[in-house]
């Protein structure tokens, strides 16, 4: 084989090789995304199950299993999703959509706790946060760990995560309820709103967790 | 700015892969060849050869290399060795005077001058048709100088051969690692040298034609990579070199990395200097493939290793960051929420997918290397070393070099 055809051959098999591993890529991003939808799917499935069983029956059914798996399910979801964001791309028209969709998941478990709570007398603790997908919020970043060890630690703790500048009309409604101003990061806690960060200390003695027996 | 990053990244992984690719399509090409493990050789002709050993404080080694030379399957009286004492501060000129006695040895005890003044009085002090040069810290097999004299008998217009240098007694991880690299440079030259384009005859006991060095001078200086400049020297004047797989030089590597860092701080140094001196062939057809592939692959390779380190670093440094910032916020060290074992988490992205397959590329090369200097191939552990090891310390020796280059700072031997 002549060194010009050599040259050229190589080219375009280093094309190919890289080539392969662009589309892998692609290929495996694209199975990530149907993965979450999956889920997101299955979750939905799960609350409108909730929901129909809490309708249907009485007090008596009042059951912290089904409580717990969902709490569970929500969190790897959420997790899952933050990850598709940093590696697929928070710009990605999938991923808006699944999180738009993961926005209202959140809305309909949030009001679902809250006929729980009311009905079975119980108090699940729940924290719902706005943050900032902008640049505009210097805290946020600090606040998202704070509340991330607070997980770890207190997993029974339902943590509802909304993006301030998001234009679904579910959230919308979320902020003017609970007044949430563009001061961010913002907290809601047991229906009170916190516009200043709360580190870890204040953050537990605001719902209560020392005090509290674990669900 | 991140998408000039990638870019700049992809860039470099092309090149690289291209290099890999190229030396696969090669192999492929001339397996037959290159693979060959001959059990005797013998020459219709046995020219005279001259082999020079330069010693400068080798009083430990240079008996073992004297008596490897000694031990060589060649006609006694065709063959003679020069013991060059360049200015030793310690007992070498006393270990090498142990074989003044043998009329196949002469002994020559010299002021300091550097290598390539011991090599050059070696090779002036003789007449012989062939010449070879071997550290005193290195080992030749004892068929090693007839098959490489093979290679001359075959192909007349070949100037010299370079013999396959392997890692003797590698023990430490540093070790390990550097025979893991001399596994896969056996591979390379091999590649390189089947199309004329070797980046290097080793210093190690290449052989010469005693013409090469009438036609165009003895050993330079040049920056204390003399092997490195004779090398670019012959190819500028056209002048063919080849690789004989089969013929196997031992040598001794540094120990720590602290010595090895030196050592490849001498060579990247030495091969920027001489690529500046000999920058009239890049590119230039007429060269051939040093000049089209070999010095452009080297010259890119330095700025690529460098800018994969800086990412990395600074990726790393990130990290650090986050975990600094997480302790701070919430008094704990670990986020045990980040750690996840769901297929999900894995790095499917396009740069860890493509830094796979690069690493699958020298895995193939490592194999490959066994398998041309005669070992069977297989997954070694001496490799994982060689990741880890050069990954960490290559950056910061090529960094010192390009910096001792622009600064002009000189290295040193030791």
């Amino acid at each position: 084989m002549n060194d010009n055809k050599r040259y050229i051959i190589v080219f375009f098999i280093t094309l190919a090789l890289f080539g392969t591993g662009f589309y892998l890529s692609n290929h495996f991003s694209n199975k990530k995304i149907t993965a979450l939808k999956s889920i997101q799917d299955q979750i939905s499935l799960n609350i409108l199950s909730s929901e129909t069983q809490f309708a249907l029956l009485s007090e008596t059914t009042c059951s912290a299993d089904s409580d717990s798996v969902l709490s569970e399910e929500l969190s790897n979801l959420s997790d899952k999703l933050d990850y598709g964001e940093r590696t697929i791309g928070a710009s990605n028209p999938d991923i808006i959509s699944l999180r738009h969709y993961f926005s209202l998941l959140e809305i309909k478990d949030f009001l679902l706790l809250r006929r729980i709570n009311e009905r079975c007398k119980t108090d699940t603790p729940y924290i719902i946060y706005f943050y900032s997908s902008k640049d505009d919020c210097a805290d946020c970043a600090a606040q998202w760990r704070v509340i991330t060890a607070l997980r770890d630690e207190h997993p029974q703790v339902r943590v509802y995560v909304f993006d301030y500048h998001t234009e679904l009309s579910a959230v919308q409604t979320l902020k003017k309820i609970y007044k949430v101003k563009n001061t961010l990061p913002t907290l809601v806690i047991d229906e009170k709103t916190y516009s200043t960060p709360l580190d870890l200390d204040a953050l537990k003695k605001t719902l209560k967790l020392d005090t509290k027996p674990k669900m | 700015m991140e998408k000039t990053l990638n870019i700049i990244f992809y860039i470099f992984t092309f090149a690289a892969m291209y290099v890999q690719v190229f030396f696969l399509v090669m192999f492929l090409e001339k397996r037959k060849k290159v693979v060959v493990q001959r059990t005797q050789v013998t020459l219709a002709e046995y020219p005279t050869v001259a082999i020079v050993v330069p010693c400068w404080n080798e009083e430990k080694t240079v008996g073992g290399t004297v008596e490897s030379l000694l031990a060589l399957e060649y006609p006694k009286d065709k063959i003679h060795f020069y013991l060059v004492d360049d200015g030793s501060t310690d007992g070498t000129l006393s270990a090498m005077k142990k074989y003044e006695s043998n009329p196949q040895i002469t002994v020559i005890h010299k002021e300091n001058g550097g290598k390539h003044t011991a090599v050059n009085l070696g090779i002036t002090s003789s007449k012989s048709e062939f010449v070879a040069c071997l550290d005193a810290d290195s080992y030749v097999a004892p068929d090693a100088l007839v098959k490489m004299l093979s290679y001359f008998s075959a192909e007349p217009e070949i100037m010299a051969v370079s013999p396959t240098v392997l890692v003797q007694n590698a023990k430490t991880i540093v070790e390990r690692a550097q025979k893991a690299d001399y596994t896969m440079a056996a591979y390379f030259k091999k590649m390189f040298a089947s199309i004329n384009g070797m980046h290097v005859a080793s210093g190690s006991f290449t052989v010469f034609r005693r013409e090469v060095f009438e036609k165009i001078g003895l050993y330079r200086n040049a920056h204390n990579t003399e092997d490195f400049e004779i090398t670019l020297r012959m190819y500028a004047n056209h002048m063919r070199i080849d690789q004989c797989n089969d013929a196997y030089v031992y040598t001794v590597t540094p120990s720590s990395a602290r010595k090895l860092f030196k050592q490849r701080l001498r060579w990247m140094y030495g091969f920027i200097e001489n690529l500046k001196e000999y920058r009239f062939m890049l590119f230039k057809k007429k060269y051939g493939p040093v000049a089209l592939l070999t010095l452009p692959a080297g010259a890119i390779s330095i700025f690529a290793v460098i800018y994969m380190f800086i990412l990395f670093s600074a990726s790393a440094v990130g990290k650090l960051g986050d975990a600094y910032l997480y302790y701070r916020d919430t008094g704990k060290f670990f986020n045990f929420s980040a750690f996840h074992f769901d297929p999900f988490f894995f790095n499917t992205g396009t740069t860890f997918l493509l830094l796979v397959m690069m690493y699958i590329l020298l895995t193939v090369s490592f194999m490959l290397g066994q398998k041309v200097y005669g070992k069977r191939p297989r997954f070694s552990l001496d490799l994982i070393y060689f990741f880890i090891i050069y990954s960490l310390v290559a950056p910061l020796w090529l960094l010192k070099a390009l910096y001792n280059s622009v600064v002009r700072i000189k290295t040193t031997w030791r």
